[in-house]
């Protein structure tokens, strides 16, 4: 049994809603609201788990006003309700959480029609004896951390990856493809209707002592590679809530006019 | 050409589990090493492969960074880094492909949104590889803003092709707000051609009444500028874009040009 340990801190950015949701289920007892704000008091949620499982859910939520809020909170609170009543493979454990999130958000937007267009990202993550293994759907990245090294584990749903791979080309410069309003649109995610795309772990990945696996919305990608590097490398030795705290705090001092939501998960083996 | 971006080669899964025990350095070799990539399209796979008769020959050890060097020396566990490990915990088995048919086109549900919130999250609607009859409903490509007269501060939007602007209902572009000196039928024409990635105003010469754009009076068809101001009868519209040179919807749907 490999305890964890996870911090997890959020920021409005410059935005005056909250749309983004995490969730951490540490097995066994209700899920409870991750992620606090780098000023709240009370600083960062941080735990040791001691189960054999823990669930971490991040959702990015979208569709304006109440909308987005309403989508992401749904999506991760169905997809842990469902994730801790489902037992078998955890493949389909993570299909049958991200499945109830969507079905969630179907059933809301269809008794009330004004919700319709709300959606959410959702990348769910189970650590367990096994490793860890994930379901994503949208753009929210979950990022391995190792050697001084990040690593994007899922896949990016988004126009961001085509507009890339226009820069690549030559098509576009690097400077337009980064500001250009499609890289924020995406090619899939939860709102109710067919799921276009599902990102799902090959097999379970084998978390070593050091490595942090971090949950995030879009709003991190505003750091860049190197930098996010750097903060966890800083940090890592202080512990998940550290380095949730500290990535947020990056993404708080870059003072964007446009900074989205931002929200961080930090998973760490507990220290023994 | 996106069928790349977003399906992993489906062979991917095959060649994970046997490299285990490499040593790579740096996050490019790993990358390169990954199985994702094993399709062969990366030039760095060949780097790393030459990099990989490293336990003959203690030379490239040493040139090894520094981290990499420790947990080889110190660590009984193979030193996957970041990347490859990523790289393996994502490769899929073939049969859970998620995405084995070709994407996809997929239309922007809220294409309002585009233009003034360029931060925000949003989604793109329907599938990838779209023919131009696959939009559930015809695809907007601009709109048209009312600003002076019966109407004002109400919108219509443009779609692809031909549109017809006339009073009655039956014209693509209705502007049915109670201005009687627009023609009830085909007044002007509106056209955006995907080709070209440009609007025309076509003036309907037969009609009597008069059509004004930017106070000119076209006797042919003209080019439409973004916030060119198009007179009807007493009605004033604001010509407002949404595809032109930098967006289209062919660019969300690029199998078609294959």
């Amino acid at each position: 049994m490999i305890p964890f340990e996870f911090g997890a801190c959020t920021t409005q950015g410059a935005r005056n809603y909250q749309e983004d949701t995490a969730l951490v289920w540490p097995g066994g007892s209700a899920p409870f609201p991750a992620a606090k704000t780098a000023d709240d008091r009370n600083g960062a949620e941080s735990s040791a788990i001691q189960k054999a499982e823990m669930v971490a859910v991040l959702a990015d939520g979208m569709g304006g006003h109440a909308g987005g809020a309403l989508a992401s909170r749904m999506a991760c609170e169905e997809f842990i309700k469902s994730m801790a009543a489902v037992d078998g493979e955890t493949r389909d454990r993570l299909a049958a959480g991200l499945y109830a999130a969507n079905d969630a958000i179907a059933e809301k937007v269809s008794a009330n029609p004004l919700l319709n267009g709300m959606g959410s990202t959702l990348v769910g993550v189970l650590f367990s004896k096994d490793g860890v293994e994930w379901v994503s759907v949208g753009d929210s990245p979950l990022f391995l951390y190792r050697g001084g090294e990040i690593a994007v584990l899922n896949e990016d749903h988004s126009l961001a990856p085509e507009l890339d791979r226009m820069v690549e080309l030559g098509r576009m410069t690097p400077d337009a493809a980064k500001r250009d309003p499609r890289r924020h649109m995406l090619r899939s995610a939860v709102t109710g209707e067919d799921l276009d795309l599902v990102d799902f772990s090959g097999k379970p990945l084998r978390v070593e002592p050091g490595d942090y696996v971090i949950l995030a919305s879009d709003g991190v990608n505003s750091l860049e590679p190197s930098e996010i590097e750097r903060i966890v490398a800083a940090y890592a030795e202080d512990g998940a809530e550290a380095v949730a705290k500290a990535l947020i705090r990056a993404v708080e001092a870059l003072r964007d006019p446009h900074q989205d939501n931002t929200t961080v998960i930090a998973v760490r083996r507990a220290p023994v | 050409m996106t069928s790349k971006i977003i399906s992993l080669p489906g062979g991917a899964a095959s060649a994970a589990g046997s490299r285990g025990g490499r040593l790579l350095g740096s996050l490019k070799d790993a990358l390169a090493a990954a199985s994702r990539d094993e399709t062969g399209q990366n030039p760095m796979i060949r780097f790393a492969g030459n990099a990989s008769p490293v336990p003959a020959s203690p030379a490239p050890v040493a040139a090894l960074p520094a981290v990499i060097e420790a947990a080889t020396d110190s660590s009984p566990k193979p030193a996957v880094s970041a990347a490859e490990a990523a790289r393996e915990a994502r490769t899929p088995l073939p049969d859970r492909h998620v995405e084995a048919e070709p994407p996809t086109t997929r239309v922007v549900r809220s294409p309002a949104k585009v233009p003034d919130a360029p931060a925000r999250t949003q989604l793109l609607r329907g599938k990838m590889s779209i023919k131009r009859g696959d939009f559930e409903e015809d695809p907007v490509v601009g709109w048209l803003v009312i600003v002076g007269g019966p109407g004002m501060g109400q919108y219509r939007p443009i779609f692809e092709g031909n549109n017809t602007v006339g009073r009655a209902d039956s014209n693509r572009i209705p502007l049915d707000f109670g201005d009687d000196a627009i023609s009830s039928e085909e007044q002007a024409y509106i056209r955006y051609d995907s080709a070209e990635r440009s609007f025309l105003f076509v003036p309907n010469l037969a009609k009597t009444n008069v059509v004004s754009v930017n106070d000119k009076r076209p006797s042919g068809a003209i080019g439409l500028s973004s916030m060119d101001v198009i007179t009807v009868g007493r009605t004033q519209l604001v010509f407002v874009p949404f595809c032109g040179p930098d967006f289209d919807w062919s660019a969300i749907a690029p199998q078609k040009d294959q």
